[in-house]
Formats: structure tokens, C-alpha cells, sequence
């Protein structure tokens, strides 16, 4: 559903100068770029879009690991590669620790920048395909009917067929046609797979908002 | 025995009593004169007292005329000595009266000596016995008096008068006491003596002469004296120990030691403090060698020069210089001594103060290393951050730079080449190009944001300021620091900080350089002279490796450094600031090894003038 949507490269830097450079290099090898320049800019036209983000490290205003600060708050977070004009190892063992993609010097040769951008990409096309399978995953289970869920609940716990029609006073048979409805809606065969999905999803979880 | 008999020989006792006590005084102390004068009218006295009990025991007219003789000679003694006496004991009198009563007797006891004459008597008619109370009887003689003997009594009213003068002048002089009672004395003495022996002389008092009687006056008088003497002594040596226990105490609370040196017998005589300084025992007699012996080897030379100098007439002075003592440790004591001559300037006495420098030292010591410290952390953090600011501020046009050349490969390699974006690049690379540029010229003026203020400075204060800054890094490297002077360096025209940085950089270069040489080629060393009427030469050497002949030429070069952590920037900066003096500065290898940094510096105008 995300792969017909080519990947943007956000370059985020203070200086309009290396910021145009940057950006030019990454058009030169194909990619798609938006410019930024400040991490207010960034912030305040922040898209879902695919693709990273490479930011310099050092910028007055809000610097990158403000700018990365902000990201991890949002709703999805884009991977970051950052940009030194000086390898300060504080700083960058603070950036990587907060989940930076990757870290490079201004001066690092095209390769390696180039890599690490492909590296980011990758890393967002990953967690989109995941983040992908979550949301069907999650629409699966909201299908299902209040007492499908509930009958669910007491089947992910192992509960007998028979357990759980006296628990919810219901027939035994009816308690198998509900489980038969939830294998079909969720599209599972076993028992078994049904709980790992149940767990994936957080199906069961008071914080999602997608079941009461 | 009669009462006479004890009387006139006790007379004689008291006599000679108070005049060996002040022979033994005169002998131990000035005034000696005055007191061997007085010694000699007593023991004349003494002698006379026993002559007036001879006379009175004669029995023979024959024995009478040798016995009167001698008799007027003794008498002229203590006439004589008595006016010697008070004109040395107080200092002041007529001078021709004075001599008068000398001459005036000598005259007179010339009549003793002539063939068949006798100053006292022309003929001796006869011995009379006289009784007295207590039974005691005394012979006197009887005969016709000599007119000549009137000479020996103007001799004695001379005494009388020169005696009453010299008493008035005392008074007038404010020394009361002594004029009354000394004076008066012997103003009496005199006038009871001279006038009984006159009527004796003359027949008309049948008494034994009692010339000793009569100067038993000044014998009280000059027993007073002694004793008011005695008990003032008695004071001062009271006053004199409370003095000196006071200055024991002052001195041990201001840890201050105190000693005085006897030039001549070269005794020492040192305060328990001052002993303790110099590690001494605290008894004993001490020399001054056993205080240079205490000395650290190094001081011993100065130590003597100082006291050298002082003995052949610098008189006072001042030193400071290290003591050894045998549990290891070095003091440090500041010393200063004071030279006192005797009347023909001749060296008798030095006295001097010795004070514990030790703690003040080791405080020096190490404000200084903390200073030199501080000046390193301080050089290295300017560095640091000026390093910082450069590479900052140079990414930004280098890193883009590097962007569009790797952009521009990417858009050659399209086919066909998109030659717009290109010329984009192109324009941008120049662009980038200028502001890397820019940011060196600001970097530039920053460093000489300063403006040159020259003034007249002194090079031995520019020198020993750096020295001063870098002494603690140095002794922490174990390198040999020395600045040394040539005679007739005049004040050159500088700015002292600007001078300063550069001398600082030269310095600390240098002790780099030294780094990894064996000891003995670890120094650095600071040569000020003067090169030419109107300039000065300031050199820094090093014993290092020295720098390799190709690389003579580059080290004022920016950004050239041979160090692992060098930014270049020390020596550039340093010739900027000396071409700014009107000097130059270069480098050169030492034939002997290492390098050499030369810059030279304008004498100051007032100087040159």
C-alpha cells in the first residue's frame, strides 16, 4: 500500500549553501529531495512521506538532536543521518543512543553518504512494510462482532468451549461458531497462531485504541 | 700599742682597699686613666699614712731628714696624681693650673735634694714628745722653717684652685653629683691637708701631719662614687637581661633568629632560634664555620662573598641562601646583618637576623608551577578552541565544495551531461570557495584584534616574566631553564603582551623540542644582546633535534607543524607580531645541535637617543 510512493530524502541544514550542495548530490543519484532550512521548517511541513531525513548536527534555533527529539514524539518516527561539521563523541553517542540512522562528516566522501542514505531508506521501507502488516492485522481483529471479541479473549487465556459458554452463559455450540467466525475473519488455523497474532497486534492491550 | 698605732695603719688599709678595687676596675674597663690616677694618689696615701707614723716614732734628729724627703716626695705624688685624677675623671679643668702644680712642686722638691738642704726645715732644732689623750704619746720635730716650702704650697693652693675650676666647670657641664661630691672632696682634702700641714710646718700646731686623715674625704667620696656606680651597673644588667629575654621572645614569635658575630675572635653568640635554623646544637661555643658548614653547597660561595663584602666595606647586607639540614630537607632563610668598626674603622661586630623563608618559598614554588600550568592549559585551550572555531566554520564551504564536485561527477556522467546544473555547480564551488576564504581573513583578524601599543620595556622583565611563566613546566620536564643578559641591553620599544605571547611560544617550543633528548641535552635557554646601535637580538635554543634543513624556510608558514596535536598557527603568529615591532624573526640550527629562534626588537627612542 506505501511501495507506489517514492521515498523523499529530507536535507535539513542552516547553511543555504551546503544545504543546496547536498541536496544536488542526492538529485544527482537519483533520489527524491526536499530541502529544509531549519528544523522548524522540517517540523512544521513534516509529511508521512517516505524516505529520511539528513540533518546537520550543529544548528542554531533547534539542532539535530532537538530536530530528533521532536521526530521520536511524532507519530512515526523517519531515520536520521546526521551531518558533522565536527566529530564530537559526546554528541554522537548521544545521537546514535536516541536511534540515529547513522552519523557522518561533513567531509565523508560521496560513498559513504550515499550508502548511509540507502541504509535509512531501507530502514524506513522496513518499518513501513511492518507498520503495514500491523494496521491489516489490526483491521482483521476490528471486524470481529463485541462478543466474537469476547469469546477471542477467553480462547487466547486457553479456555475450554465448555468453560467459556458457562462463563458467558451462552450454548457450547454457539461458542463454536463464534470461534469459527474469528478463524475466518482473522485468517488463522491454529489455536496457536491466533494468540501470536493476538500478541503482536496488542489486540489486548488497554493503551490500543482500536479495542475497548 | 697605742690607739695611733691602729688608727694610722688601718688609714693605710682603707687607702690601698679602694685603690686595688680600682686599679682592678680600670684594668677590666675604660675609663682606665682616671682609675689608675686615683689608684696611684691612694697607694700614696697609703704610703704617706705609714711615713706620718714613722715620723711620729723617730727618736734620732738624723733619721728626720731622709724621712722628710721622702715624705715631700710622696706628698707630690698624690698632689700631682690627685690633679691628674680630676682632670681625667672629669674630663674638663684649666689646663695651665693644671700644669702649674706640677711644676710648682718639682720646684719645691728640689730644695729636698740640693747638698745640706731640706725643703721643710733650714736646721732641725730638736724631737719633742707630746702626750695625747688615751695616754698615747708622739714625737714631733722642732726646728726652723724653710721659706722655700712656701713653693710647695702654692703648688698645693694651685691644686686647690685648678680642683674648685674644673668642679665648676662639671656643675655647669649638668653632672651635678659627681662635681659635689668628687669635687668637693677633693676641694677639702686639699684645704685640710695644706692648711694643718702649715701650721704644723710653721711650730705653731704640735700634731703629726694627718695628710692621710685628710684624704680620707676623698676616699669616702670615691667610695660613694663606686658604689652609686656599682648599683647603676647592678640596674643595667638587670634591665640588660629583660632586654635580652625580649628579644629572645620577639624573635621566637616572629621566627626570626638572632646573632651577633665577634670579628676578631670569631665567636658567634646566636639566639636558640637562630641555632635551631641552621640545624646547631643548642649549647656551645659556635664559629662561623659552623654556619657556612650548615649551608647547602650552593650558598656557601655567596654566603662568604656576601660577608666578604661586607667586612671590606659594603658594611651592611641582605641575603637569602639554603640550608642543609642532616635529616634532608633544604630551608630557605633570608638573612640580613648589620657591620659595626671600632673607632679606626676596623671591623668589630656583626649582628644579624635570620628568618625562616622556607614555607614563603615552597608558596612561591608552587603559585609559580600553578601559574605555569595555568599558562599551558590556557595556551592549549586558546588552541583548542581557535582549532574548534576553524574547523567549524571551514566545513561548511569545504564540505559543499566537495558536494557539488561529487554532484557535478554524477551529472557529467549522464548522457548528456546536464550542463545547467553545471554551471550551477561551478557558480557555487566559486561561491564556497570565497567564503573558506573569508573565514581564514576573519580568523586572521581576530588573532590581531589587539592593537600594538609600544612602550620602553626592559628586556631582563620581558625575560623574566616568560621565565617566570614557564619555570613550574619546565621543572615538571625536567628541562634546564636559563636567561641570561648581556651587559649594556637597553629598554626596547614592544608590546609587553604581544612580546610576551611570542617569547611564551618560542619557549614552550623549544621545551617540545626538547622532549625525548637525553638529559643533558634537555635545555632551553634565553639570550637577550644588543645587535647594532638600534637594535636587540632576543634568542631562544633548544638542545633538541634541531629542525631538518629543507623545513628551515616553512615554520613560519601557517598550518606547517611537525607536532601530532600542532595547529602551525604559534610561529606565524609570532612573526606577524614581530614584523609589526619592525623586527625579524627566523630560526636556525644550532652547530652543537638543536635550534635556534632569533627575533630582533628596536631599541626604544629614549634609549637610542
Amino acid at each position: 500500500m506505501t511501495d507506489d510512493v517514492s521515498p523523499v530524502v529530507r536535507v535539513v541544514d542552516d547553511d543555504v549553501f551546503f544545504l543546496e550542495a547536498v541536496s544536488r548530490l542526492l538529485r544527482a543519484a537519483g533520489y527524491k529531495v526536499r530541502s529544509f532550512p531549519g528544523a522548524d521548517q522540517f517540523l512544521r511541513e513534516l509529511t508521512d512521506t517516505p524516505g529520511c531525513v539528513v540533518a546537520d548536527l550543529q544548528m542554531p534555533g533547534l539542532s539535530g538532536l532537538g530536530l530528533q527529539d521532536a521526530l521520536r514524539r511524532a507519530e512515526y518516527m523517519l531515520p536520521v543521518v546526521f551531518l558533522s561539521g565536527k566529530g564530537d563523541i559526546p554528541t554522537t553517542v548521544l545521537a546514535m543512543r536516541d536511534g540515529a540512522e547513522d552519523f557522518l562528516t561533513k567531509q565523508a566522501p560521496k560513498e559513504k553518504l550515499l550508502a548511509a542514505v540507502d541504509r535509512a531508506l531501507a530502514h524506513d521501507h522496513r518499518l513501513r512494510a511492518d507498520r503495514a502488516r500491523l494496521d491489516g492485522l489490526r483491521a482483521r481483529f476490528r471486524s470481529l462482532t463485541p462478543r466474537e471479541r469476547e469469546v477471542l479473549s477467553h480462547v487466547v487465556q486457553g479456555r475450554l468451549n465448555k468453560q467459556i459458554a458457562a462463563d458467558l452463559g451462552i450454548h457450547e455450540r454457539t461458542v463454536k461458531l463464534h470461534r469459527t467466525a474469528i478463524t475466518k475473519k482473522v485468517r488463522v488455523q491454529s489455536v496457536a497462531e491466533l494468540t501470536r497474532l493476538v500478541q503482536e497486534a496488542g489486540a489486548f492491550e488497554n493503551r490500543s485504541p482500536d479495542l475497548p | 700599742m697605742n690607739w695611733m698605732e691602729v688608727t694610722w695603719p688601718m688609714i693605710a688599709a682603707a687607702c690601698l682597699t679602694l685603690g686595688v678595687i680600682n686599679l682592678g676596675i680600670g684594668m677590666a674597663q675604660p675609663p682606665r686613666a682616671a682609675r689608675l690616677l686615683f689608684f696611684l694618689s691612694c697607694a700614696s696615701a697609703a704610703l704617706f699614712a705609714g711615713q706620718e707614723l714613722t715620723l711620729m716614732r723617730v727618736e734620732r734628729v738624723a733619721e728626720v731628714w731622709p724621712l722628710l724627703r721622702w715624705m715631700d716626695v710622696t706628698c707630690g705624688v698624690i698632689v700631682v696624681s690627685i690633679a691628674a685624677f680630676i682632670w681625667v675623671f672629669f674630663r674638663t679643668g684649666n689646663r695651665w693650673l693644671g700644669l702649674a702644680v706640677p711644676g710648682l712642686y718639682a720646684a719645691a722638691l728640689v730644695f729636698d735634694f740640693l747638698p745640706g738642704s731640706q725643703l721643710t726645715y733650714r736646721s732641725i732644732t730638736g724631737i719633742r714628745t707630746v702626750e695625747t689623750f688615751g695616754g698615747a704619746t708622739y714625737n714631733v720635730v722642732e726646728g726652723v722653717p724653710n721659706p722655700w716650702n712656701a713653693l710647695a704650697y702654692l703648688s698645693a693652693v694651685t691644686l686647690l684652685v685648678f680642683v674648685v675650676d674644673a668642679s665648676v666647670r662639671l656643675w655647669r657641664r649638668g653632672e651635678h653629683r659627681r662635681a659635689a661630691v668628687v669635687g668637693g672632696a677633693a676641694t677639702l682634702t686639699t684645704l685640710l691637708a695644706s692648711v694643718h700641714s702649715a701650721l704644723v710646718d710653721a711650730g705653731l700646731v704640735r700634731t703629726p701631719y694627718l695628710i692621710s686623715w685628710a684624704y680620707l674625704t676623698l676616699l669616702v667620696a670615691m667610695g660613694a662614687e663606686l658604689n652609686a656606680d656599682v648599683s647603676r651597673a647592678a640596674k643595667l644588667a638587670g634591665r640588660l637581661l629583660e632586654t635580652e629575654r625580649q628579644v629572645q621572645l620577639a624573635g621566637e614569635a616572629g621566627s626570626v633568629g638572632l646573632w651577633t658575630w665577634d670579628v676578631v675572635r670569631d665567636e658567634v653568640w646566636a639566639t636558640s632560634k637562630a641555632r635551631s635554623l641552621f640545624g646547631l646544637p643548642d649549647s656551645g661555643t659556635l664559629s662561623l664555620a659552623h654556619f657556612v658548614n650548615a649551608l647547602h653547597q650552593d650558598s656557601r660561595v655567596p654566603f662568604r662573598d656576601a660577608i666578604t663584602r661586607s667586612l671590606s666595606g659594603e658594611g651592611d647586607y641582605e641575603l637569602e641562601f639554603r640550608v642543609q639540614l642532616p635529616e634532608g630537607p633544604i630551608r630557605w632563610i633570608g638573612a640580613r646583618g648589620l657591620l659595626e668598626r671600632d673607632a679606626r674603622g676596623k671591623p668589630v661586630l656583626m649582628r644579624g637576623a635570620v628568618l625562616d623563608l622556607s614555607a614563603r618559598r615552597r608558596a612561591e614554588m608552587e603559585l609559580q608551577q600553578l601559574r605555569g600550568q595555568l599558562a599551558h592549559a590556557g595556551r592549549v585551550s586558546m588552541m583548542g578552541q581557535l582549532a574548534s572555531a576553524l574547523a567549524h566554520e571551514l566545513t561548511q564551504p569545504l564540505g559543499a565544495i566537495l558536494r557539488n564536485a561529487e554532484a557535478a561527477e554524477l551529472f557529467l556522467a549522464r548522457e548528456p551531461p546536464d550542463l545547467d546544473e553545471l554551471r550551477a555547480i561551478l557558480v557555487d564551488i566559486r561561491n564556497d570557495d570565497q567564503r573558506a576564504g573569508e573565514v581564514i581573513v576573519r580568523l586572521r583578524a581576530m588573532l590581531k584584534r589587539r592593537p600594538i601599543d609600544p612602550r620602553a620595556l626592559r628586556v631582563s622583565e620581558l625575560l623574566a616574566s616568560v621565565v617566570a611563566l614557564t619555570r613550574g613546566d619546565a621543572a615538571a620536564r625536567h628541562i634546564t631553564l636559563e636567561s641570561k643578559i648581556a651587559a649594556g641591553v637597553p629598554a626596547v620599544s614592544g608590546d609587553r603582551v604581544h612580546l610576551q605571547q611570542v617569547l611564551l611560544n618560542l619557549v614552550l617550543n623549544a621545551m617540545d623540542a626538547t622532549e625525548g633528548a637525553p638529559t643533558q641535552r634537555r635545555h632551553v635557554s634565553l639570550l637577550a644582546r644588543r645587535n647594532g646601535a638600534q637594535t636587540v637580538e632576543v634568542a631562544v635554543s633548544d638542545g633538541g633535534l634541531g629542525i631538518a634543513p629543507e623545513k628551515l624556510g616553512q615554520v613560519f608558514e601557517p598550518f606547517f607543524t611537525t607536532k601530532e596535536n600542532g595547529l602551525g598557527i604559534g610561529l606565524p603568529i609570532s612573526r606577524t607580531i614581530i614584523e609589526a615591532h619592525g623586527g625579524h624573526i627566523w630560526a636556525e640550527n644550532n652547530s652543537e645541535g638543536g635550534a635556534t629562534f632569533r627575533f630582533t626588537l628596536p631599541v626604544a627612542e629614549e634609549e637610542a637617543a
